[in-house]
């Protein structure tokens, strides 16, 4: 009987302190959203949207091609909510786009377009702060940028991810232009460093959404999906053969298992070898992701198990090559800011590089340094294949 | 000197052998006369209602060849417009903003135009939207809510 009534007591507590906690939890005040897309989104919404001037005036200034207006300066005002959004949601570690993965080739990435007008929001206004003597928060509004680009890539389509380059190459292009007009002060130039090196650990490697894009073409290898390639295969490797349609089509509605099995096999091989060339030298890297993008195509005709690799495989050595030159870019960057904070230091540029410092991804060997009267260039010592230059930055110094 | 006898002149001189009298002033009128009646004959029976010259002349029959005319071109034009239509790529063809977002159209204008291409095809699916209102005020979002 006592040992009942014992029980009794603890199954009794035990109900009152679950309510308790219930109600707790109803009555506690609910948290910010985690998902940083959740407050990009409203950023979307709050934007307002520009005429075609105002657009055009935003993109050149943004780019730094035009001086502040202040028609400008009060578009950008009105629209301060969303830019307050902006790097509140750029500073969240996560960022979930709720992209619906199960549509395949169907799901839409409307965000991604989005993501790109904010940035010129942005870049506008940190041109501003710039033009206001506020360099601080100027190049802080450069860091945003670069860390709102990385989240547009969070759900990794290989799109995505080429967006994303693009917005980092504009970022550092802002930044590049108003570190010359920063005092030469240390404060300002290791605040920059410091978010510089924070962005090193939100940056994706390449092999992410190549991974990701060899995952959603393997899904349509089956019997029960290959039709549902036809339709692109206009778009994605034939827009000028229509002959190779022709052949193509036939042979998927052809398709059976062993059709459908062999061309996985192939398809499988080929994304294993393209994996392996992102980790070979630069030069070597692209030489091999270009001969890997042409292979599907030149065997298809002869090889029905290289149909469906000739259609959906991307060829990545563009993509390749500008992720290399965007990263030579921001390691340029990089090396420039220790550069300007011994500048700040010491009233004067070194005459010889520092070791240890980021990279040129051309050549693999750091940057080749060229010290100037009214500041220095950072000369890549490996060429660029695909646009067949050397990249060189040039940082004035403010004396 | 009367005009009778300069036309007589005339003809002697230029055409020696033609032998001028009142039977040949005779024979060329009654050949005058006979012609003229073949001419009068002629346009008599000419001016008689032809049933083709009515329906062509007709100004219902015009605005009827028109139409058809208007209509061939336009059936043309069509045809023309669906070959070429046919012949573009997806991310050319006429689609909905929603279809010009998805991974594949956006894959395929990278594919075929570079990062620039993407750029050009986000901007057109978002003309397609239209413009967006500045503001929407609490008492605008009632009022949708209403339905009024």
């Amino acid at each position: 009987m006592k040992v009942l009534n014992h029980n009794t007591f603890v199954v009794g507590l035990f109900v009152v302190l679950v309510v308790l906690a219930s109600n707790t939890l109803v009555l506690a005040f609910p948290p910010d959203p985690d998902n940083a897309a959740l407050l990009y989104y409203q950023a979307f919404l709050l934007r307002k949207q520009p005429d075609e001037t105002m657009k055009q005036m935003l993109t050149d200034l943004s780019r730094g091609e035009i001086p502040v207006d202040k028609r400008i300066a009060e578009y950008v005002e009105s629209n301060r909510r969303a830019i307050d959004l902006a790097i509140a949601a750029a500073d969240m570690p996560f960022c979930d786009w709720g992209l619906k993965y199960s549509d395949g080739w169907s799901a839409e990435i409307p965000y991604l377009w989005q993501v790109r007008e904010l940035v010129r929001l942005v870049l506008a206004d940190a041109r501003i702060l710039a033009d206001r003597g506020d360099y601080e928060s100027a190049l802080d509004r450069c860091v945003t940028v670069r860390k709102l680009g990385w989240h547009g890539t969070a759900d990794t389509p290989l799109i995505s991810y080429i967006v994303a380059l693009k917005i980092e190459e504009l970022a550092n292009n802002c930044i590049q232009h108003i570190l010359p007009s920063t005092p030469p002060d240390q404060q300002t130039v290791q605040s920059l460093r410091l978010r510089l090196n924070e962005l090193d650990s939100r940056s994706i490697p390449l092999k992410v959404p190549v991974h990701h894009e060899h995952e959603q073409i393997a899904r349509y290898m089956t019997v029960e999906k290959v039709g549902e390639i036809i339709p692109l295969l206009e778009g994605f490797v034939f827009a000028e053969d229509k002959a190779n349609v022709s052949i193509a089509r036939d042979r998927i509605l052809a398709a059976d298992e062993r059709f459908c099995r062999m061309n996985r096999d192939y398809f499988d091989k080929h994304a294993a070898a393209v994996i392996a060339a992102l980790d070979l030298p630069y030069a070597q890297a692209y030489g091999k992701l270009k001969d890997l993008g042409d292979s599907p195509r030149r065997e298809f005709e002869k090889n029905p198990e290289a149909t469906l690799a000739a259609v959906l495989a991307p060829s990545l050595d563009n993509a390749y090559n500008c992720q290399v030159h965007r990263t030579t870019y921001s390691n340029a960057l990089k090396a420039a800011v220790e550069l300007y904070i011994i500048a700040a230091r010491t009233s004067q540029l070194p005459d010889a590089l520092p070791a240890g410092l980021p990279r040129d991804m051309f050549s693999g060997e750091d940057f080749e340094y060229q010290k100037k009267a009214d500041g220095f260039i950072l000369r890549c010592r490996g060429r660029d294949l695909k646009e067949d230059k050397i990249h060189e930055y040039e940082f004035k110094v403010k004396k | 000197m009367r005009l009778t006898e300069n036309i007589e002149k005339f003809i002697r001189s230029r055409k020696p052998h033609t032998v001028t009298g009142s039977d040949t002033d005779r024979r060329i009128l009654h050949d005058s006369f006979a012609a003229m009646d073949e001419t009068i004959h002629a346009k008599s029976a000419d001016a008689k209602p032809n049933t083709c010259k009515v329906i062509v002349q007709s100004r219902m029959t015009k605005i009827a060849a028109a139409a058809v005319i208007v209509v061939v071109i336009g059936f043309a034009v069509h045809q023309v417009s669906r070959e070429q239509t046919d012949g573009q790529t997806p991310s050319e063809a006429t689609k909905s903003p929603a279809e010009m977002l998805t991974y594949a159209s956006l894959t395929v204008a990278y594919r075929q135009g570079g990062f620039e291409e993407v750029e050009k095809q986000c901007e057109q699916a978002f003309e397609l939207l239209g413009p967006r209102p500045e503001a929407l005020s609490p008492q605008q979002l009632l009022a949708e809510f209403n339905g009024s």
